[in-house]
């Protein structure tokens, strides 16, 4: 997976999007098992047009069902269709939250919290806080939390 | 979005994703972890035997 790859297209684009989940932790704090990019896109039809010619530019892949997997259409109005996309791409696993679980209030205030951060090769991209990474894992049912997450930040925090 | 709808979202990304292409993106991603993990928890960092004690480091035998 061409990490790097991915979040230049994203910046490249000008889209505002967040990393979450995984891949975000690990730049941030431990090393996960981790092999898709999550990011947190702002709903607005403005920016689903970017990020649908990113998703272009990665030749992502996505379909309703197995039946009509293809390459993404042209344009953003698929991406109205749902909430969340789990696509493919040439250069790796891409999710694309509109809304993210326990994750409630405007996406700007979570924009607004975000750590500015760039890759080993300078590739920038806005990191989710400590504080609303716990707050998806603890919206999570208890089966499906990260416990090694939650307590990693849960220390984090206690100790800020 | 429900942890349901989620899932079914993987599923269904799994069953389509080439094994082949797959399994190059996993290599792909471990190297770039590596590379992108802060120095003192990468793998493969220089190591620094002569800030370590000699029996911490191994360097002195018994016998």
């Amino acid at each position: 997976m061409n990490v790097d790859a991915i979040l230049r297209s994203f910046a490249h684009h000008q889209v505002n999007a967040i990393l979450i989940g995984g891949m975000n932790f690990l730049l941030r704090h431990q090393p996960v098992v981790t092999f898709d990019v999550d990011l947190w896109v702002k709903d607005t039809d403005e920016n689903l047009i970017k990020v649908s010619a990113a998703l272009h530019e990665l030749r992502a892949e996505w379909g309703r069902d197995e039946q009509s997997w293809k390459p993404v259409p042209d344009g953003f109005g698929w991406l109205r269709r749902q909430s969340m996309f789990c696509l493919t791409s040439a250069h790796g696993a891409i999710d694309i939250f509109r809304e993210v679980e326990g994750l409630r209030d405007d996406y700007d205030v979570y924009r607004d919290r975000c750590n500015e951060c760039y890759t080993a090769s300078g590739i920038h991209y806005a990191s989710l806080s400590d504080r609303d990474m716990l707050a998806c894992q603890m919206a999570l049912p208890e089966e499906g939390r990260r416990l090694d997450r939650v307590v990693y930040l849960e220390n984090l925090l206690k100790r800020k | 979005m429900t942890a349901e709808e989620k899932q079914r979202e993987e599923e269904k990304r799994d069953r389509m994703y080439d094994p082949v292409l797959r399994w190059k993106h996993i290599q792909e991603a471990i190297t770039w972890a590596e590379a992108n993990m802060p120095p003192h928890l990468r793998r493969n960092r220089p190591r620094q035997p002569k800030q370590l004690p000699a029996r911490e480091s191994g360097t002195q035998r018994e016998g």
